[in-house]
């Protein structure tokens, strides 16, 4: 009778777990992703912004104004939004309206190229009129909040045919955004004075009236593009490779840690064992998101060196404390008796007996650890300490589509769902990996 | 039952001074003079000087660590180099926000989290019992931001109840998303948790002889196999009180919600260190303390717990 290999035996048990080969395929799929990611997606960051938000498989007809309208300044309004009277506000030296408002709808001063000044009132196409004057605002719920809010006084004019709209050209310098809006409708930027955020807001402004040329259709983007035009899936296909070479690196780097310290910790035990226990104990009483943050924090330039990092040195420790365990209960076994007897040192039977033996551990909790990993890079990148823009990485692309939370979901619900399915890919081969490995295993 | 509390409390000393240490060292570390960054441009060499005796940055490190601890015991985490307001007060200002959501959070978790555990295991592999672990499995793969992000697009969006982020001067409507974006994942480990701690139960033997007693299902579902399974179900609730914190600071993010975690982030946006030091270590007292809880709630309902 023929009996199969440890290996063949373990991928045998591994393919009946029918979870862990949706997982397998999924990491397979992104690992090709990875390698191929240059010739599957050669233009992530090129911007079109006459193709900004489009949402997935769908084309756009745009038309441009051929009038250009040079500057615009905006006044806030209360009262319903149909109808907006005006309320006071505040222009600062700098020529900055500082206004702390309760209410919704807009009021335009445009100023047209040829100098003519007209005041248009308009509202945000999204707002439900109201008589009360904390009106249901929707996504401009923070409006509504006493915080003051330093509003910018760059305010263009544009119209899109079709569902949404962009600027022709936007650039930042200082602490103003510097755009060119040929087209009709308005975009505004609000900078929250407590946390410095700067948030762009575009709205529609179907009342604006304006020279019409049609440009054509715009590119019909598989899944959509990003706030500035960008192809989103070419950006998740770059961004794949970003997060496995994160999830990779980092946990190499808790292993090239975690392994010495946990061996050692758990093979001399006694006192070695106890200053090593009230140092995990220490580590683990900063929530690991938190302790990440405080480490990015600290550096000046955030490169994706420091997130490597950050979250290395949040996630040894629990390596250190398996294998710990590990080394704990394996030098009781005979053969390492035995190894001792025939005058091995501790550092050979560490390295060449006892570290072959932890080898299942050491993969299943790799495997759950790239998913951790792969999260809180995406986590860290959400609250922009992350990863720097432009790399396209999963957490930049969300954070990127939060200030088009609700009007434009695809670019933040997209990379969003990559991540989730990501994470259960992996931790489903984890769980595979672990019953295949050793069923008696309990992690 | 003092003898152990006064050991624990005893083991906690290291891990406090710990704590401390490492949020001192990132806290030296730091790229910059905080001192020059507040000052400004070109700062006066010699206020710069006198500023730098008067916060002690011109002693060794271990004497500021000392002075740093003596003031940390006292309460007194230093100021903000932005504004100038105690850290402390800055965390007790916003802590009312935080304890709000994570209380809110932590309720719901337990309403649903128990309940559906419970029906998971007396009706096992029946199809409540898949759809909740299936769905406990998504929400725990969601990264918080999405699943904050998905909340708002159907609250606020779709079904229109609630009118948008943020604190809303502290009305109920306002807690919805943000305690259901905190609370899916402690909510989603605990149903697991109560599963997979009753499922175990139930197969013991003194489940056995409640049954052939005569005793109907729910007896032994709830008064006896529960309270068992109580043991790991506590566990992962105090782990999750202390992580809600941490959790909260995504949270917070996505909400707009005027607590910790916001603090957290404006904090480190605006390189204000003395804030981010002094709330980390909040955050981490917060966790020592949790977890000192759930040790001794976990000696108090399972008497096979030795304290030793």
């Amino acid at each position: 009778m023929k009996h199969d290999t440890y290996f063949v035996t373990i991928m045998k048990r591994l393919l009946r777990h029918k979870l862990a080969v949706v997982g397998i395929v999924i990491v397979i799929l992104l690992i090709l992703l990875s390698i191929f990611a240059d010739i599957l997606a050669p233009t992530p960051n090129i911007m079109n912004l006459d193709a900004a938000l489009i949402p997935p498989m769908k084309e756009v007809h745009c038309a441009r104004s051929k009038e250009k309208i040079a500057q615009s300044r905006y006044l806030y309004m209360t009262g319903s939004a149909n109808q907006p009277t005006l309320t006071s506000s505040v222009v600062t030296a700098k020529g900055e309206i500082q206004a702390e408002f309760e209410n919704i709808g807009v009021a335009i001063e445009v100023i047209s190229e040829n100098g003519q000044k007209s005041f248009v009132p308009s509202s945000f196409g999204s707002l439900s009129p109201t008589d009360k004057l904390v009106g249901e605002s929707k996504d401009f719920a923070t409006f509504r909040t006493k915080k003051s809010y330093k509003l910018m006084d760059y305010l263009y004019h544009f119209k899109v045919v079709g569902e949404h709209t962009k600027p022709t050209r936007e650039v930042i310098e200082g602490d103003f955004l510097d755009m060119e809006w040929e087209d009709m409708g308005v975009a505004y930027l609000v900078v929250d004075t407590t946390t410095n955020q700067r948030r762009l807001h575009y709205k529609n402004a179907p009342d604006l009236k304006s020279t019409e040329t049609e440009i054509g259709p715009l590119p019909k983007p598989l899944l959509g593009t990003d706030t500035t035009g960008r192809d989103i899936a070419q950006r998740l296909v770059q961004g794949a490779r970003i997060s496995l070479y994160v999830g990779i690196v980092v946990e190499l780097i808790s292993l090239l840690i975690g392994i010495p310290i946990g061996a050692i910790a758990g093979y001399f035990g006694g006192r070695i064992d106890n200053w090593f226990m009230r140092f995990t104990d220490i580590m683990f009483a900063f929530p690991g998101l938190l302790f990440a943050i405080a480490v990015m924090s600290i550096f000046e330039e955030r490169s994706i060196l420091t997130i490597f990092i950050a979250l290395g040195l949040v996630w040894w420790p629990q390596i250190a404390r398996i294998i710990r365990g590990q080394y704990i209960s394996l030098k009781e076994y005979e053969f390492v008796e035995g190894a001792r007897a025939i005058g091995c040192s501790n550092f050979r039977i560490m390295t060449k007996h006892l570290l072959p033996n932890t080898l299942a551990p050491i993969i299943v909790y790799s495997t759950l650890g790239i998913a951790s990993a792969i999260m809180s890079e995406a986590g860290l990148s959400f609250l922009g300490i992350g990863i720097r823009p432009p790399t396209p990485s999963w957490g930049t692309m969300i954070n990127e589509g939060f200030q088009h939370a609700l009007d434009a979901p695809h670019v933040w619900l997209i990379p969003g769902f990559v991540i989730a399915i990501v994470v259960l890919a992996f931790n489903f081969l984890g769980d595979g990996l672990r019953d295949a490995l050793d069923p008696k295993l309990k992690i | 039952m003092i003898n152990y509390l006064i050991r624990r409390l005893f083991y906690l000393f290291p891990v406090v001074i710990g704590v401390t240490l490492i949020t001192f060292i990132l806290f030296l570390v730091v790229p910059g003079d905080p001192v020059r960054l507040a000052l400004g441009q070109h700062p006066n060499p010699e206020l710069q000087k006198r500023i730098e005796h008067e916060l002690g940055m011109d002693l060794p490190w271990y004497a500021r660590y000392g002075r740093f601890l003596g003031k940390a015991v006292t309460g007194d985490l230093g100021n903000s180099i932005r504004t100038g307001e105690p850290v402390a007060k800055i965390i007790s200002d916003r802590l009312p926000a935080t304890a709000k959501l994570a209380v809110a959070a932590m309720i719901f978790a337990l309403l649903i989290g128990i309940p559906a555990g419970i029906m998971s295991a007396t009706k096992q592999y029946s199809f409540w019992d898949n759809a909740f672990m299936t769905l406990s499995l998504v929400g725990v793969s969601m990264p918080v931001f999405v699943l904050g992000l998905i909340f708002m697009l159907l609250f606020v969006s779709v079904l229109k109840i609630v009118p948008g982020s943020g604190y809303g001067d502290g009305q109920l409507i306002y807690l919805l998303m943000p305690t259901l974006t905190l609370g899916t994942i402690p909510m989603a480990m605990i149903s697991r948790m109560t599963r997979s701690a009753l499922l175990e139960v139930m197969k013991s033997d003194y489940i056995r002889t409640a049954r052939s007693k005569g005793l109907s299902e729910r007896v032994v579902v709830y008064k006896h196999a529960f309270r068992n399974a109580l043991i790991p179900i506590v566990t992962v609730i105090g782990n999750y009180f202390a992580g809600l914190f941490a959790g909260a600071i995504i949270t917070e993010y996505v909400f707009n919600w005027p607590g910790i975690g916001s603090a957290t982030i404006n904090a480190i946006t605006q390189r204000d260190y003395p804030v981010v030091m002094g709330i980390v270590l909040f955050i981490a007292a917060i966790f020592v303390i949790s977890n000192l809880i759930v040790d001794v709630t976990y000696a108090l309902i399972d008497p096979r717990v030795k304290l030793k």
